[in-house]
């Protein structure tokens, strides 16, 4: 239900993060009692297309949300000197 | 040539909309001296009941937010009760969030030092996830719904501070063990409080009075 909203917060947060690089993939951490399904968030975050891939780790006893890393790619020209 | 993947540390929490506008309502209404408490339960467990004696008996200044998907009628309650009432209905929709309370607050205009309580949608499930900026989550559970709903519903006992047991006059007639369900609370919230009550005959509500204070 709101988990389409988290994804679009998850989005937001990594694109600030990462500044000018190209996201690859975004490492988020659910805590098993924060009331996410995360099969739902992971839906979402297929439905958004950002061409980023969400990993999902689950950590048992806390109900946290949070991302843990990012893994970009520089998309400036990589120029020889 | 593709440059290589790198790693950015981010540790950062993901707040949603929903928490953020949540704080908000809760700075709202710190400014004014009013705290708010969320009435959680299934429907039919007695929250408007509770509510409409309390408002009558309790000598607190209280007024009330209801949340239902369609009706004003508990809204009118609590009017003939004695307080003022702004009714949200929230349609298909399964939950009160932040926003909607946002919205709320300015219409109910709540004076310094009184006490908004907000009633939620009757649900066991969703209303957990949703922070209003209430100072405490009171869930109100009665005796004809079964002692192991504790055990059941574990997201929105572990969200109480506050457990209700409601219509302790009808124990008689129902299969319902108090000392399961109150073991049943302590497994899933160790913390929470339990008060038992009647708002037919008002046993237990002088506890419930004093609590709010």
């Amino acid at each position: 239900m709101h988990e389409l909203g988290i994804a679009m917060e998850i989005a937001e947060l990594a694109a600030e993060r990462a500044g000018d690089a190209q996201i690859c993939r975004v490492v988020v951490e659910i805590g098993t009692l924060a009331a996410v399904v995360p099969d739902a968030l992971a839906f979402a975050w297929e439905c958004m297309e950002t061409g980023a891939e969400l990993e999902i780790v689950a950590i048992a006893n806390t109900d946290d949300l949070r991302i843990r890393q990012l893994e970009v790619r520089d998309v400036r020209d990589v120029r020889l000197l | 040539m593709k440059a290589a993947v790198r790693t950015i540390s981010v540790e950062a929490a993901v707040l949603g909309k929903n928490s953020a506008l949540a704080e908000g309502n809760r700075a709202w209404l710190a400014e004014r001296g009013v705290s708010a408490l969320n009435l959680v339960s299934s429907p039919g467990s007695g929250k408007t009941t509770l509510l409409e004696r309390t408002i009558r008996e309790s000598g607190r200044a209280i007024c009330v937010i209801e949340g239902d998907q369609a009706t004003s009628r508990d809204a009118d309650r609590i009017r003939a009760a004695g307080a003022a009432a702004v009714q949200i209905n929230t349609g298909a929709g399964c939950h009160l969030d932040a926003a909607m309370i946002a919205r709320a607050l300015p219409a109910l205009d709540p004076p310094r030092g009184s006490l908004v309580m907000i009633e939620n949608v009757g649900n066991l499930v969703c209303p957990a996830m949703f922070d209003l900026g209430e100072r405490a989550k009171v869930l109100v559970a009665s005796v004809t719904e079964g002692d192991d709903k504790p055990l059941k519903y574990p997201h929105m006992f572990r969200a109480a501070t506050l457990v209700v047991l409601s219509k302790i006059d009808l124990l008689p007639y129902v299969p319902f063990d108090r000392a399961r369900f109150e073991a049943c609370v302590a497994e899933v919230n160790p913390q929470a409080q339990i008060l038992a009550v009647s708002s037919t005959t008002g046993a237990g509500l002088a506890a419930w009075y004093a609590w709010l204070a």
